[in-house]
């Protein structure tokens, strides 16, 4: 049974700390600032089941992020629109994620980048997987 | 001792159009202009501002940066820059238009828009085209 599309009526996260965040809505900047506030400048270790993911943002997908059933977001008929490639070495501006995993979530607003076989994975996709 | 889990209250920015020797979290500058009814945040002014991301601008026209520090890019502005990968639209980006940033302070912020206006920003902060 598929996870998407999210019908639930929205439900605000509240704990930006937590492991876990499940059939819950949020805004990457949150997270991204509980973890900056506790000393790490990236999104790590977190779980993220049945969630719309809001932007503005655009994710540095690093090692061990994982999308299952994930609706990447309004792409207007090419994934492209979605992506962007770091020009430098650096990607400085983004929300760095590590060890990661997007289960049945939708994404608002976000895009995403990383390394050339990162981009490469992704613009092969349809919007949802 | 501080409560690194508290939430944190900002006040607001509000709609300017000029903003003086002010911190400006792009996330917040975004989420209220998109609450006011406005997709692109534009026609604003900022002048000895500290603009903090992290975030992606994305200057559409009529976009000035003067006297600027576009901030740390560890030797090379190109670790500013993000090429879009789509040929018509950039997600994910803050959209600018009409907004002119004076004797500014960049933190945790990078650029988009198209090769041209990226290979003309990096020549501008010294650097070899993108």
């Amino acid at each position: 049974m598929s996870l998407l599309p999210i019908n639930r009526p929205v439900a605000l996260a509240e704990d930006f700390g937590a492991a876990v965040f499940e059939n819950l809505d949020l805004s990457l900047f949150d997270v991204f600032s509980h973890a900056a506030r506790n000393g790490a400048a990236l999104i790590q270790g977190r779980t993220f089941k049945g969630c719309r993911i809001q932007g503005p943002a655009i994710v540095l997908v690093s090692d061990g992020v994982t999308f299952d059933e994930t609706n990447f977001g309004d792409s207007r008929g090419d994934i492209r629109n979605l992506v962007l490639k770091p020009v430098g070495d650096k990607a400085i501006g983004t929300v760095p994620m590590r060890d990661c995993a997007f289960i049945g979530c939708e994404f608002y607003g976000v895009g995403f980048t990383g390394t050339d076989e990162f981009i490469a994975q992704i613009v092969a996709l349809p919007n949802s997987i | 001792m501080t409560d690194a889990t508290a939430p944190i209250t900002l006040e607001l920015l509000g709609p300017g159009p000029e903003y003086k020797a002010v911190a400006v979290w792009l996330p917040q500058l975004f989420m209220e202009t998109s609450r006011a009814g406005a997709p692109i945040v534009e026609n604003r002014t900022f002048i000895d501002c500290l603009i903090e991301g992290p975030g992606v601008l994305l200057p559409l026209e009529g976009c000035h940066f003067d006297r600027c520090n576009m901030g740390d890019a560890h030797g090379d502005p190109r670790n500013l820059m993000f090429v879009p990968m789509g040929p018509q639209r950039v997600t994910g980006a803050v959209p600018l238009r009409n907004c002119t940033f004076i004797n500014c302070r960049f933190l945790g912020v990078g650029f988009t828009g198209s090769k041209t206006y990226l290979d003309e920003m990096v020549a501008a902060l010294g650097g070899a085209a993108a």
